[in-house]
């Protein structure tokens, strides 16, 4: 037997072929060996610890909705009031809506920007449908469903031709306004039956709250649920974590990045109804206020562009961020036009702070790179 | 490790018996008009450890990727328990009880522990919640921890972000997706590459109790050392073709770096 040999040897009856040194404070040994102690869940203070940055993202933007609002509150007087809250969620009730799937979309790594696209094509053809004597429910389901096929289009666009979701959403957005715009010949739709806003802009509870508000909480529940509790919600991370990786492990990829597209789809198109409803003229034009906010939420609210990262519900608190912005600012009597450089720079602080939060973490947490693990160690 | 389980890793399994349950005859495999493997065979007794060592561009990735489904050889057979048979994707392979972790691990760093060891595989409530993919995460959880126990790894708790772990962690996530659906064969490719010292012996410690537990392992790897520590048998490849099959206890790192580089011819074990 050679000398390597004898020291291979060696090294297993002492039992293991490398000294060890537990570097680990006590609390984080665990009891290995014993399968029934083995620890499921991290403690709540670990878990917020341990930086889930979308928790902390949440926090603060509640945080930064209060400072604001009671900032508005002190200064004039008026902010914490029913009629202001409620208003304040009509005005971004679409946005929001749409917001909650295209949060999902964003998680599998793509991004969806053909939302506005289709609220102004679902809006028309809703619109369009009940001018011509079409029941009121029947367009609007219709709306919904052009509103589905539009998303198709967009998963097929980027799976089938593998056209970036970026520049396959963009050509949707054009083509949909474009239709909307043939179908009406680029006119407001006149004419529309007397119930048709009623959608938009009833009063429910005794005409105490704005039909809106019902609408988005019961989006921004649903997608919450979707996300957190079925299978789709993971193969979204899954898939814009690491496409290839999940792939190879089974997750239909493709059915998951199709159902993200399609739910954002018909949102968009639920979405289409309310707008049209509310305006009670539909209008063949994309609302800028659609098309960039809703991105823009899903980012305040901590969706990473990368794909892998973000909650419905942090694409909520943008949304509610960027409404509550708005309000102030038209509360404190400053014109609207500051209102979009307000929006750009609540971006880049968003982004900004998060960039800098994650590489002052990164660089402080070098130290726990170089801690060993114990993976395996079984004496 | 206990006096036990080393008895096991050095005696207990060296010297299994009995047909290969996994076995490669002949395998020829061109890319372009390069040979990667040209008449490579390869045989996995059950029970053992069996490493596969060759230099840079001997083949050993192309023969670890051929048994694991990824590639289809351009001749030659694939044998699992004496059967013929066509490994025609990983999954394939999957189904015929050989699943492989794969060097880079496809691992989703943005979920925890317990949904990588079950994703592609969640657990679900009974019907009709499971119609609309509503997971039963709790027993996800529950399961994962019990499998870690068994591979006696201690990642801490399973809810914990794998993009947080260290690489000897996540090779034994990896590892315990790939074992926790009743795998015989596990196949390992280079699982100690780019590993510390601490990881890489946590990572051979892994090896034996998967070892132990019944599972019989292919590992390629670079590192004759780490071969060494774990391997009972070696199969050594040099320019496509299988040069050597050693026994661990009879060979030395010399004889089988000489073998590598073709200084010497090989012998059949």
């Amino acid at each position: 037997m050679s000398g390597f040999e004898q020291e291979k040897k060696a090294s297993h009856a002492s039992g293991r072929p490398v000294p060890v040194v537990d570097e680990r404070p006590p609390d984080a040994a665990v009891a290995v060996g014993a399968p029934e102690a083995y620890p499921r869940r991290s403690t709540l203070v670990g878990r917020l610890k341990v930086g889930n940055r979308d928790v902390q993202r949440i926090l603060i933007n509640i945080a930064v909705i209060l400072i604001i609002g009671t900032f508005v509150q002190v200064h004039i007087g008026y902010f914490f009031l029913h009629r202001n809250l409620t208003g304040l969620i009509v005005n971004i009730a679409v946005v929001a809506m749409i917001a909650c799937p295209e949060a999902l979309v964003m998680v599998s790594g793509m991004i969806d920007v053909s939302v506005a696209g289709t609220v102004v094509l679902s809006g028309v053809v809703a619109g369009l449908l009940s001018v011509h004597g079409v029941s009121l429910w029947l367009s609007f389901s219709v709306a919904i469903l052009i509103g589905a096929g539009v998303g198709l289009v967009n998963s097929a666009l980027i799976l089938g031709f593998g056209i970036p979701s970026m520049i396959a959403t963009i050509a949707t957005l054009y083509v949909t306004q474009g239709i909307a715009n043939i179908l009406t010949n680029g006119l407001p739709i006149a004419g529309t039956p007397a119930n048709f806003p009623t959608v938009g802009t009833a009063q429910v509870f005794g005409g105490q709250i704005p039909i809106q508000v019902l609408y988005v909480t019961g989006i921004l529940l649903l997608f919450i649920a979707i996300q957190r509790y079925t299978n789709l919600g993971r193969y979204a991370i899954a898939t814009g974590s690491n496409r290839r990786g999940a792939f190879l492990t089974g997750v239909p990829v493709r059915r998951t990045v199709t159902l993200c597209f399609l739910l954002t789809g018909a949102t968009a198109g639920w979405g289409g109804v309310v707008y049209a409803s509310r305006i009670g003229n539909p209008v063949p034009v994309v609302d800028q206020d659609v098309l960039f906010q809703v991105i823009v939420a899903c980012v305040v609210g901590g969706t990473a562009l990368s794909g892998g990262r973000g909650l419905v519900v942090g694409a909520f608190t943008g949304a509610l961020l960027i409404a509550v912005v708005n309000d102030a600012l038209d509360l404190l009597g400053i014109a609207v036009f500051w209102q979009y450089i307000a929006l750009g720079i609540l971006l880049v602080l968003a982004v900004g702070a998060d960039t800098v939060v994650r590489s002052v973490r990164r660089s402080g947490s070098g130290r726990r790179r170089f801690v060993m693990p114990d993976v395996g160690q079984t004496s | 490790m206990s006096d036990a389980q080393s008895a096991g890793s050095t005696s207990g399994a060296r010297d299994p018996t009995g047909c290969p349950v996994l076995e490669a005859r002949e395998i020829t495999k061109y890319f372009g008009s390069v040979a990667a493997l040209s008449d490579a065979d390869f045989a996995l007794k059950k029970g053992e450890v069996h490493a596969i060592v060759g230099d840079n561009g001997a083949g050993k990735s192309t023969l670890l990727k051929i048994i694991a489904g990824a590639y289809s050889p351009d001749s030659g057979e694939l044998l699992i328990k004496g059967e013929p048979v066509v490994i025609s994707s990983p999954h394939a392979a999957q189904a015929l009880g050989v699943v492989t972790v794969f060097q880079d691990l496809a691992l989703v760093d943005d979920l925890d522990a317990a949904a990588n060891l079950f994703l592609g595989r969640e657990l679900y409530f009974p019907p009709p919640l499971s119609w609309l993919g509503i997971m039963n995460k709790k027993a996800m959880r529950k399961k994962a921890a019990l499998e870690m126990g068994r591979l006696k790894v201690n990642l801490g708790p399973v809810d914990q972000m794998v993009g947080s772990m260290s690489g000897g962690q996540r090779q034994a996530v990896a590892v315990a997706r790939a074992v926790a659906f009743g795998s015989d064969v596990i196949i390992m490719d280079e699982p100690t590459a780019a590993l510390g010292v601490r990881e890489t012996a946590a990572v051979l410690d892994l090896v034996r109790n998967l070892n132990e537990a019944g599972h019989s392992i292919v590992m390629v790897s670079h590192s004759l050392p780490d071969v060494f520590a774990v391997a009972h048998r070696i199969t050594i490849l040099r320019h496509g073709r299988t040069v050597g099959v050693m026994r661990a206890e009879d060979t030395t790192l010399e004889e089988m770096l000489k073998l590598m580089t073709g200084a010497i011819e090989g012998a059949q074990a």
